[in-house]
Formats: structure tokens, sequence, C-alpha cells
């Protein structure tokens, strides 16, 4: 057994694995939720011997090909005798090996666990994180009013966050979040005790035991495919082509800082044999606009507040407005190669949820009542997985289905399809199943993706998805269909050299106003974007990183109103191992038309923070990014960025407008882990 | 032709082709020939076209380069250049001039590269770049170019480059800037006498150059073939180079609408490189 302990792997060597992955995805306002969705955000080794799919997928650089291999060897030669034991499985090469070899063990016994655990862990630990960011240049908000004396901003232009997290004997673990953003108020006003938003979980964690886990506090839940129920994020269609799979199936503490999508209350996990049962019941209390809020009985709200921001007196007044109350579960029977799950989720809110009485809201959820209910599954083959779930809303109406499949040719070729037919009706909003649109609703669709790896350091990743609305969609005013393709070239000597050309072409219709006319037409667009992208690593410490991209949209209505965008960046990152210290830097360049075209490039932050600005018009944007260990188990980041546009006299809108067009934002955070 | 014809000419060859020196600009028949992709071309006009790739040349050289561009006699350009190779780096001076006597623009500078590890280059170069029009009189500004080259292996190598990321303001009479511009290149050996280079620079305000070149120079033989083109200037290039102890290269290029432009190259290279040394 190799002396890895999971406290002795730098934090950095998780976040440069996670940062690879997110690049591959558009923005998304949640990382920390997406982080701990993968295997890198658990403190504990997972046994080699008892992972399923599911888990060996939480790795992102495991193909499908190679989870099935392990699986296999197991299942023929019995369970690893040691880690060295996967160097005889053909699909797995030594630098997969080497990066999986500190995530896993082989401990088979709770005798074995407690041996390894008492060698390696400290009964107790601990991570303390503050977080200090501010926009040097100040916006609209934070102008003051000469007839009021005030500002539309309340608070102060600092964000600061304080999170706690910690667990003992890796059985409990505990957690908090508080949060203040730009311009809430901190200690004062509506915020007496501290921060705006505050979250704190606990939760009890035994694999063997019957009782598998309890969380009480902040949570989230996913079930199956997510299409019956899915809190929080997931990825969606990335580089990752065979990334198809929902793979949570129960509660995870909550540690990010999106202060409308989670769970408060408490979930418990109850495990016998193959059956295993989780149920939840949770209360939160959501920010939204009451309309008639003079009357109780006649009140109701028309959309959700999503941003999590309580700046001005209006985002105040409606912060936490609307009470939701959650219960359900999900029951199943769950062995290696077989699960089936039924998951039942009701749903009231305090108030009937109304939606705007327009076309496309017609089959919108309306009401205060709801109940979601689906059968799941998945079922794994020797080199072929297929996974589903169908659901409805209430007893039959919006009858839905998720269908996939994950097919491995040998070690070269992987296959990944996913068909999905999502009525109209089935309107819920806590679902998240593979789907073009982020909203799971009104559409059917054929996903089909391939990974291929015709020689050595050379692969091939490709997609195909089309997708069909059966209804109208916001900003589209009749039934509409399109398609995505996808195509990556990638050519990777690892920890040496990588090269990756991307081509990628989305086709959707959106509404367009011929002049003269009060009428709405379907305007096909196409968004082509390629990119081409290079890793170098210099020395075993010095990378370097290049990128240049380009991005056109074309209408189909009007040729001329086409936009075009093109970026480059150059990046330098240095590691300096003797102070634990490592400085990134990078330059960008951008010129892009219009937000159409825009372009999104992953960069560098302090730790748990994820970076991916949309870049449009035209600039220059610089940022230095330096992290030092000041003592033992003391981490100083520090961030600044500067972006300087050179076609705009102002940056934003509205009260975020900022009077320049310069913006440099300063980030600086400190960590403490014992 | 008349003056006022002459200047109009120029001044949409400027706003088109090579508008004042900035980053849009390009040096070298090689560079030309190989459809302007000039950042792995790592030869002497590397001092402005890619500072970081000067110290990836061989031996230290001096050189002249003459331009006639569209077959006007009056936009001619001229460049002359000089590079001294050490232990500490290289340095190297360059001087260009273009245009006649009721508009030119020009160019001097100074540049530094060096070699930071041994398969990572780095280099700077300051230059004072102007445009001189006889009604208006001599406008410059001060601007700096830096960039980086990295010979991965024998087959690839890489590059980056950013033009005057500060934008100055070239005269204060006017809004004119020198451009400012990020590239990036790569280039591939796909055969053994037969390389491929690629490119693209972004500019604050042109569109996206994307560049293409091949060379074929056979092992042992004295001459080299290229051949190009670039989506921004619109232009497709062919060249050749001769080389014994001088090295010479020119090249075409052609422009669908303004004709062709031609370029003449002597490079001479003298002293030992550093891994003669």
């Amino acid at each position: 057994m190799p002396v890895f302990a999971f406290a002795q792997i730098e934090e950095d060597e998780f976040q440069q694995e996670i940062e690879s992955w997110i690049e591959n995805n558009d923005a998304s306002p949640d990382y920390q939720d997406l982080f701990d969705q993968t295997a890198f955000s658990q403190k504990r080794r997972i046994s080699i011997n008892h992972a399923t799919y599911d888990d060996l997928s939480r790795f992102p650089f495991l193909s499908a090909a190679q989870i099935f291999a392990i699986i296999n060897h197991r299942k023929i030669f019995g369970n690893f005798l040691s880690v060295y034991e996967l160097q005889v499985i053909e699909e797995l090469d030594d630098e997969t090996i080497a990066k999986i070899i500190p995530f896993i063990s082989i401990v088979q016994s709770p005798i074995e666990r407690l041996r390894n655990y008492s060698l390696y862990e400290k009964p107790l630990q601990s991570e303390f994180i503050s977080l200090y960011g501010e926009r040097l240049e100040r916006s609209k908000g934070f102008s003051l009013n000469n007839n009021t004396a005030s500002s539309p901003y309340i608070g102060s232009p600092q964000r600061f966050v304080f999170k706690y997290k910690g667990s003992y004997k890796n059985r409990i673990f505990f957690g908090y979040s508080g949060e203040k953003d730009a311009g809430e108020t901190f200690f004062r006003a509506n915020n007496p005790y501290g921060f705006d938003f505050n979250s704190a979980y606990l939760m009890y964690k035994d694999d063997k035991g019957v009782i598998k886990n309890i969380v009480i506090g902040d949570f989230q839940a996913a079930f199956g495919q997510g299409l019956t129920f899915g809190s929080g994020l997931s990825f969606g269609k990335s580089a990752m082509i065979t990334n198809v799979k929902r793979n949570q199936n129960g509660f995870r503490p909550y540690r990010s800082l999106n202060e409308n999508d989670f769970l408060r209350g408490i979930g418990v996990t109850l495990h016998k044999g193959m059956l295993e049962s989780s149920l939840f019941v949770a209360r939160n209390r959501l920010d939204g606009t009451l309309s008639n809020s003079d009357s109780l009985e006649e009140a109701f709200f028309s959309s959700f507040g999503s941003t999590g921001l309580h700046r001005t007196s209006t985002e105040i007044n409606n912060k936490n407005t609307i009470g939701r109350t959650m219960f359900g579960g999900n029951i199943g029977w769950r062995s290696n190669n077989f699960t089936v799950g039924y998951t039942y989720i009701h749903t009231r809110y305090d108030f009937a949820f109304a939606p705007k009485d327009i076309p496309y809201n017609r089959f919108r959820f309306n009401g205060s009542f709801n109940v979601n209910q689906g059968l799941d599954y998945s079922f794994l083959f020797k080199n072929i997985l297929l996974f589903g779930e169908i659901a409805s809303v209430s007893i039959a109406k919006g009858l839905s289905f998720v269908q996939g499949g994950l097919l491995s040719l040998g070690k070269n070729l992987e296959i990944a399809f996913v068909h999905r037919n999502i009525d109209r009706d089935f309107t819920f909003t806590y679902s998240t199943a593979f789907a073009e649109s982020s909203t799971v609703s009104n559409e059917r669709g054929t996903y089909i993706g391939l990974v291929w790896r015709p020689i050595n350091k050379w692969s091939m990743n490709i997609y195909y998805d089309i997708f069909f609305h059966n209804w109208l969609k916001y900003r589209v005013d009749a039934p509409s269909d399109g398609h995505d393709v996808y195509a990556e070239l990638q050519y990777t000597e690892r920890k040496k050299f990588a090269v990756a050309a991307r081509f990628r072409v989305r086709n959707k219709s959106f509404n367009y106003t011929p002049s003269g006319s009060h009428l709405n037409e379907l305007n096909r667009t196409e968004k082509l974007q390629a990119r081409l992208n290079v890793q170098y690593f210099l020395s075993p410490n010095l990378t370097i990183k290049s990128r240049v991209e380009w991005s056109r949209f074309l209408n189909s209505y009007s040729f001329l109103q086409s936009s075009y965008g093109s970026l480059a960046y150059f990046d330098i990152t240095q590691q300096i191992p003797k102070s634990k210290s490592r400085i990134s830097c990078r330059f960008v360049m951008f010129n892009v038309d219009s937000y159409d075209a825009r372009i999104y490039t992953f960069e560098n932050d302090v730790l748990y923070s994820y970076s991916v600005p949309a870049f449009q018009n035209s600039g220059i944007r610089v940022y230095l990014l330096a992290k030092t260990r000041l003592y033992k188990g003391v981490d100083l980041w520090i961030k600044v960025a500067r972006t300087k546009y050179n076609n705009i006299e102002t940056i934003s809108s509205g009260l975020d407008q900022l009077p320049a067009n310069i913006a440099t934002d300063i980030k600086c955070q400190l960590r403490w882990s014992f | 032709m008349n003056i006022k014809l002459l200047f109009l000419l120029g001044t949409i060859i400027c706003s088109t082709n090579s508008k004042a020196l900035d980053g849009s600009y390009v040096f070298g028949a090689k560079a030309y020939s190989l459809g302007f992709c000039g950042l792995l071309s790592n030869d002497l006009w590397s001092l402005y076209n890619n500072p970081g790739a000067v110290a990836l040349m061989g031996k230290s050289a001096v050189g002249l380069s003459i331009q006639n561009k569209f077959g006007v006699s009056k936009l001619n350009a001229g460049s002359l250049a000089a590079n001294l190779r050490s232990d500490y780096g290289s340095m190297g001076l360059f001087a260009f001039s273009f245009g006649n006597t009721s508009y030119n623009q020009y160019a001097y500078g100074v540049s530094f590269s060096r070699l930071l590890i041994p398969k990572f280059s780095l280099g700077i170069t300051l230059y004072y770049t102007g445009i001189y029009v006889s009604d208006y009189g001599n406008f410059g500004t001060p601007a700096f170019n830096i960039g980086c080259a990295f010979p991965v292996n024998d087959n690839f190598s890489g590059a980056f480059k950013i033009s005057n990321p500060t934008s100055n303001k070239i005269s204060h009479l006017s809004a004119e800037s020198t451009q400012a511009s990020a590239a990036f290149g790569l280039s591939h050996k796909v055969a053994s006498n037969t390389k491929l280079y690629l490119e693209a620079e972004i500019y604050e305000s042109y569109p996206l150059d994307f560049r293409c070149g091949i060379e074929y120079a056979p092992k042992g033989s004295f001459y080299a073939m290229r051949t190009g083109f670039s989506t921004l200037r619109r232009s497709i290039a062919i060249g050749l180079s001769l080389e014994k102890n001088v090295k010479v290269i020119v090249a075409f290029t052609y422009h669908n609408r303004l004709g062709a432009s031609s370029t003449l190259d002597t490079h001479y290279y003298f002293g030992k490189s550093i891994q003669e040394k």
C-alpha cells in the first residue's frame, strides 16, 4: 500500500483538475457545488474494491472505458491486493494510475480501515477560510444621491466571505458559510448579526451502517438522473463527451454560496443490504416579489429571485418573502450492476406561483402545490451501461423520460447517447436532467457522443445533439428546433505538452421583428466557435498556456447584423515548491462585436473560487494571482485583475454601471487548516 | 501619379494593410512569403515580428530588406537590422522607413532577447514609431513588443507576442493610436523537409488575422521555398531563399485589388553560434 495520505496532497492539485474540467463548460454561477460533486471534494479515499461506476465516474480524468475495465478486472480476478495492480489493466496508462492513486485505497475490512485511518489522519480536521474582495472603481449604485444624501446600495463595496468546514473521525462533518456581497450591509441595518447569507450543516456518515448518513441544516439532494428531482447544479454538455450520466444519489452537505439553490432541513439515508432509502424534509425561504401582498389569501408571486443580492431597499424587501416546504425521497434497490429507484417529491409554497400571462408561460407550473414522482434505473453489463428515468408531475401529467447509454468498444473508442423527451407540461423547477436548456421542460432531443483515440497521445472528441421544442420559449414565439455540433482534436504528452483544436457550431432560433411588422418571426441563428489551445510544461514548476479563440454569430435574416469575436491569451504559472508558493499571470486581448458572439475563458482564482468571465467589446485584461504559505497550515492568496476596454466609455448597466472603461478587482484569501 | 492621389492611396494602404507601425505590421521577406507568419520565422526580422524568437537565431547577423508595394515607386519601404549574440542574450537594433517625402512612416528601436531555460526564450523590443505628413508635421510615440518562443521538440514550436498593449496615442491632434495586438503561433514539421506555420492575431479594431504558411526546405540544400496566405491582408504569397555565405530571400505577395508587392532581403551571418561555442 503506498504511503499517500489525502492530507499530504496539495490542494492545488485538486484545483488544477477541476479547473481543466470547468474550463470546458460555459459560465455557471456556482462552481463550489460542482466541485463538491467530484471525488476531489471528499476527504476520504475511495475503496477501489467497493467503488461502483458512479463512484469512479466522479474522477473527471477517468474515461468510461477505464471505469468498465476496473470493474471487470475486479469481477474476474477478485479484489485488488495493491493499488499497483491497476498497472495490469491495459486501459490504464501510467499517468492515469499516478493521478488516481492519491484518491483510492484498497481497504477491505473495518480493522484495516481503522488502521489506515489512525496512521494517516487526525481525528479532528478543520479548515477556516476568509475572503475579502473589492472592485476599486465605484459603480453607480454606490454614488450618493444629492437629494437624499444616500446611495442606492446601502452597504459597503467590499465582499466578505467566511467559511469553516470540519470533520471528526471522518464520520461527522460540519461547516458554516457566511457571505456579504458588495453593496450589502454588514453588522448593521438589516444584517445586525453580520453576514447577509448564512449557511451551516451537520452530517453523520457511515457507509456500512444502517443509517448511511444524516444531514441537518443546508444540503443538496439528487436522485436518479435528476429528472424527478435534483437540487444544485449539474454538468451539461461539455468536452467530457461521455460524462452524460448523473451520478449523484442521496444527500451532500451544502458548502456553496448560491443563496437560493439548496435545501434547509433534515435528510436521512437508510441502508440495509441492497435496499436504500433517502428521505428528507426541508423548509426554505426564497427571494421573490409578492403581488397583492395586502391580502395574504390573494397574494401571489410571478418569479423567484436568483441573484442572492440584497443591496437596495427593494432587494431587501424581497428577501425571504416566499416560504417553500418540500418533502420526499427515494427508495431503491442498489447493487453494483443494477439499480432501480422510485422518487417522490412534494412541494408547497406559502403563496401561489403565477407566472406572467404570456404565451410561452402557458404550460408553466402555477399554483402553490406540486407533486413529482419518477422511476429511475441503471444497468451495467460488461462494457455497456444503460441508465434512464421516467417522471411525471402529479399522477400522469407531463410524462417525460431520459434514456441514455455508454458503450466502450475497446480502449480506443467510447460512445455515449442520451435521448430525452420532456413534455411541455413537465415544468418542475428542481430538475437537473441532461438537456439543452437550463430549464428542463418542453424539449425532445438526441445526443450522440464519441471519444476516439486512434493512436497514442491523440484523441478525438465529437458530439452531435439535435433538439426540438414543441412549445414556445422565452424569446422564441413558435415551436423551434436546433442542433449543436462539437469536435475537438487533442494531442497530449502529459506534464510536457498539450495542444487542442476545437470547433463548435450551435444552431437555434430566436424572435425577430421584421421592419413594419408587429409580429415576431423566427430567425435562425448560428454561433460558430473555433479554438486553439496550447499548454507547455517548460519545467516541472513552470507552465505556459496560450489560446486563440474565434467566434461568429450569424443571423439568417440579416448577414449585416452578424457579429464576430476573437480572443487570445497568454498565461504563465511558476510554482516554488520550497515555499509552497505559486504565481500565475495572464494577459488577455479580446475584440468581440456583440454579446451574442461573446467568448468565455476560465481563469485561475483563489482556492475554491472559479472565475469564467464572458468577454465582449474590445480591450485587454491582465491578472496576477499569487499564493504562498505563510506558516504551516496557513496559506494566503492574492489576486489583482484589471480590464481595460477600448471601445466603450462605461462598463455594465443599471446600478452596476461603472462610469469608466477600466475595472480593477482585488481579492485576498486566507486559509488556515489543521 | 500626382501627390494627392499618392497620398490617398498611401492612406488607404495604411488603414487596410499596414496602419502606422503597429501590431499589424510584419517585417521580412521570409515572413511575407509564409503568408505573414512572422512569429516563428526566427530570423533577423524577429527583432520586430517576435522579439522572443531572436534568441533562437543561431548566429549574429546584419541584414537589409527592401520592398516595393503594388509597383508604385513611391510606396517603397526599407529596413536595416543587426543582431549580436552573446552568452547573456541577443541584442539587436533596427530601423524602418516606408513612403516618400510627402508621407512617411518610420520606426527605430532596440531589442533584447534571452533563452530563459533551454526551451523557452523571452524578448522585448522598445521602439519609437511615427508618421510624417508634409502638410501636418511629424508625430510619433514610443511603443514596445514583448514576445516568447518555445520549441517543444523537433516537430513542434509555439510562440506568443503582445504588441503595444498600452495603445499609445500617435498625435494629440487625432484619436489615432498605435494598434494593440496579441498573436499566437505554432509551427509543425509535417514531413522531414516541410514545415507548417499557423498563426492567429487579435487586434484592437481589426478582424482576427488567421495566417498559414508552408516551407519546403530540403536538407543540405541551399534553397527553400515558401507559400502562405493571410485572411486580414487578403493576400497570398510565395517566396524563395538562397543561402551560401549570404542569405537572400525574395517574396511576392498578391492582393486581388491592389496588385503585387515584392520584397528582397539579404542577411549576412557571422561569428559562432552558442552551440558551436
